[in-house]
């Protein structure tokens, strides 16, 4: 082969260059540096570069780990699963029902002003939405539905409440991407042979949007698992194990938090294939 | 009108056109040839100037309570060869990023720099280029800790100050400190500050009454360090050494004693964004929390009540201090010291002033003058202010009648430094007269009296056994019921 045959072979792959090369430099280094360091033996503040299985074995041995991961990667399917509910019907009506495309630009420019405000700036809005004198508890009480205020904030169902908002976003737009790209004949042609309502939804729609939503499952899924000051402010206290390796890495502990890194990591991992290969994302791309 | 040499009549065509005649390629050589002599005029100017000498520029790694944006635009404005690079980092991180790399920055804060001198990350910076850095000027515990403080506890403080027994090198230099225990709503909390006198106990934290409303900071060392504080106050607990740096064994018996209070739901938050813990305290959903003293001030801002308290196990004294890498721009030493110096100047010391802040040398003439002898003298002697509480209402708050006739208790939790002295800040000539029987008194009272109160400090300490303390922390934290 010549340089010719060569250059025309494999050109089409230079595209993935720059893309390549920021991922080896932002996680595969990243990761190649971390995974060692999760082996070091460690004494206050010396790092000692000495082969232990240690920081693995406390942090999984230890009581609170179950509690620790039991809160961490429940709470996160527990938002993937509220963001489906509230993403799912709201991309739907996005994708079917709204025809007019100015319109649809409006309601996906307004989906992103969140983004827009800094952080300490929604620290403020919640409280004034789910506080004591917030909007919630005024509705509760000047509708009769409590006589005291509820305590909304500092619990798990704040956390929810917050990243619910924070997250919907990531679950609405691959599953209203997906959306768009079903052949409206299909549904068409199913309707045309008096299939019932229902069944037009979960066979045609549902199952052709099922990439977008798997993918919103994933953006929302590893977001939350990363996201250590939400619970940190607003759960009540409970602890997480993105928590634990702010809380480590922050104190020069930098052995265990790696050890919790990789740990997080292979769970992640783990869970994202379970997902890819149930919701068999593969098999609906290839055949697309 | 011309004739041709055939004899034919015609008009001749203007030199200079018309505007309407003027074409756009005319328009455009006119145009170029302006902006190229401007061009050359201003290179020219340039030319015949002398060179103006590079700066030399000075990265600093830090939190902006230690060196805020205007004072390193006042630093530059009287140093004009000296460029500062700030990165401002979270105050619980910031350590963590010194640390990770020394070649970084040249000169950072710190309230955490034992890992930093363990690893003998620091460079030494002789005293003597520290001027302001005097005996009888600086806060006494910084040149004699032991007078204050037990052996052990004494020994650790000199060690993260000092570079030699001789105390002719200093490993930094101090920049604030303060007294700090826990902020708290006076609208919720039967509490007020007097002074020189203790009003509340540690154990409000645990007062069944405030079940949700309190918070803590997210940090096993601070936590664990002010229960060890409380238990050995009460002979509730022993400890071998100083109660900031506990053995693994004392670090769990003071969680056991902890876990109960975790395991109630007392405890709702745990804050690490100084804002969060301002939003959540002037929006009235936490009452009391383990916070710094601006906190209260911010509150008060907001117009909410708020006091810092004066707890009858004393408060912890802390400085905070300027240090340099030893892995740092060795050409710009100089130049970092003098920014480190800068500290302790006037300058910054308004801007400390503004939180409450102490300076570690305060004893200066042109700090006292600046100050007024009301202000200095309310800031560090706990005197009360020259006019009553109720008549500062109406000063500080003009637009807020409804805070003119509140209980003086709540009028106490309003006053703010800020503006009743805000003489000190715009160089107004301060007031006179004597201090008033209802006037004002600042929250902790005077450095004479937490001298006397005070049995420990904490920063810019960390403990032996941290990967213990953090450890037990985690676990506390996962203690609390979901």
């Amino acid at each position: 082969m010549n340089l010719q045959e060569i250059l025309a072979k494999y050109s089409k792959y230079l595209l993935l260059v720059p893309g390549l090369i920021i991922s080896l430099f932002v996680v595969i280094i990243p990761l190649a540096i971390l995974i060692p360091i999760s082996f070091y033996k460690y004494r206050f503040p010396y790092l000692i570069p000495e082969f232990t299985l240690d920081n693995y074995i406390k942090y999984l041995l230890s009581e609170r780990t179950g509690t620790i991961l039991l809160n961490t990667f429940g709470l996160s399917t527990l938002t993937c699963l509220v963001c489906f509910a509230v993403g799912y019907p709201f991309a739907y009506t996005l994708a079917f029902k709204i025809k007019s495309p100015k319109v649809r630009t409006y309601i996906t420019s307004l989906l992103m002003v969140p983004f827009l405000i800094d952080w300490s700036i929604r620290t403020v809005a919640w409280i004034s939405i789910l506080g004591e004198r917030g909007l919630v508890n005024y509705f509760l009480i000047t509708t009769g539905l409590s006589s005291t205020p509820q305590k909304l904030l500092f619990s798990p169902i704040a956390l929810i409440i917050i990243w619910l908002q924070t997250y919907t976003l990531f679950m609405i737009f691959p599953i209203y991407l997906a959306m768009q790209r079903i052949y409206p004949d299909y549904i068409w042609s199913a309707q045309l042979l008096r299939a019932p309502p229902h069944r037009v939804h979960y066979e045609i729609i549902f199952k052709l949007s099922k990439p977008g939503i798997v993918t919103g499952f994933i953006f929302v899924f590893v977001s939350t698992l990363g996201d250590f000051v939400t619970p940190s402010l607003w759960a009540g206290g409970i602890q997480t194990l993105g928590l634990s390796i702010a809380s480590y890495a922050g104190n020069y502990l930098w052995p265990q938090a790696a050890a919790m890194s990789s740990i997080m990591l292979i769970i992640t991992l783990a869970a994202l294939i379970i997902l890819i290969k149930v919701g068999g994302i593969k098999k609906l791309v290839y055949e697309r | 009108m011309e004739e041709s040499e055939e004899g034919e009549k015609y008009e001749k065509e203007p030199l200079i056109k018309d505007k309407k005649g003027l074409t756009r390629r005319q328009y455009l050589a006119i145009a170029g040839g302006a902006i190229a002599a401007a061009a050359a005029g201003v290179a020219a100017y340039y030319l015949t100037q002398p060179a103006p000498k590079p700066k030399k520029t000075i990265r600093y790694l830090g939190h902006p309570f230690w060196l805020p944006e205007d004072g390193i635009a006042e630093f530059e404005r009287t140093r004009p060869n000296v460029k500062v690079e700030a990165t401002y980092v979270d105050f619980y991180l910031v350590g963590e990023r010194q640390l990770a790399d020394p070649s970084s920055w040249d000169i950072g804060g710190s309230g955490r720099s034992r890992p930093l001198v363990t690893h003998k990350l620091l460079k030494e910076i002789p005293r003597e280029m520290a001027p302001r850095w005097q005996e009888g000027r600086a806060i006494d515990y910084f040149l004699h800790a032991d007078k204050y403080f037990p052996y052990e506890m004494a020994k650790r403080f000199d060690e993260l100050l000092w570079a030699d027994k001789e105390r002719t090198k200093l490993l930094g230099v101090p920049n604030m400190c303060g007294w700090e225990s826990q902020n708290y709503l006076p609208e919720y909390l039967p509490y007020e500050e007097k002074g020189d006198q203790v009003s509340m106990s540690f154990e409000e934290l645990w007062n069944p009454d405030w079940k949700g409303h309190v918070a803590l900071i997210d940090e096993g060392f601070d936590n664990f360090s002010r229960f060890a504080n409380y238990l050995d106050y009460h002979q509730q607990m022993t400890f071998s050494g100083p109660i900031s740096n506990l053995t693994p064994e004392e670090v769990k018996a003071v969680a056991e004693f902890m876990r109960p209070i975790f395991e109630s739901g007392q405890i709702k938050s745990f804050w690490s964004k100084y804002g969060d813990i301002v939003a959540m305290m002037s929006s009235k959903e936490i009452w009391l929390s383990v916070s710094w003293v601006p906190v209260s001030l911010d509150c008060r801002k907001a117009g909410v009540p708020a006091y810092h308290a004066t707890i009858v196990e004393g408060p912890c004294f802390w400085y905070n201090l300027s240090m340099l890498s030893k892995q740092g721009n060795p050409d710009v030493y100089n130049e970092a010291v003098d920014l480190a110096h800068f500290h302790l100047e006037l300058t910054i010391q308004k801007l400390y002033a503004k939180q409450l802040y102490t300076s570690c040398a305060p004893y200066w003439d042109d700090l006292k003058e600046a100050m007024g002898k009301e202000f200095f003298d309310w800031f560090h002697d706990g005197k009360a202010t020259y006019k009553p509480i109720d008549e500062i209402m109406k000063e500080i708050w003009p637009d807020k009648p409804e805070f003119w006739n509140l209980p003086e208790r709540l009028q106490n939790g309003l006053f703010l430094p800020e503006i009743y002295f805000k003489h000190f800040w715009t160089g107004e000539p301060p007031r006179t007269g004597e201090p008033h029987p209802r006037g004002n008194k600042r929250d902790l009272g005077s450095i004479a009296f937490k001298h006397q109160i005070t049995r420990w400090f904490l920063s810019p300490d960390l403990p032996d056994y941290n990967d213990v303390y953090v450890s037990k922390w985690e676990e506390l934290k996962a203690s609390i019921p979901v």
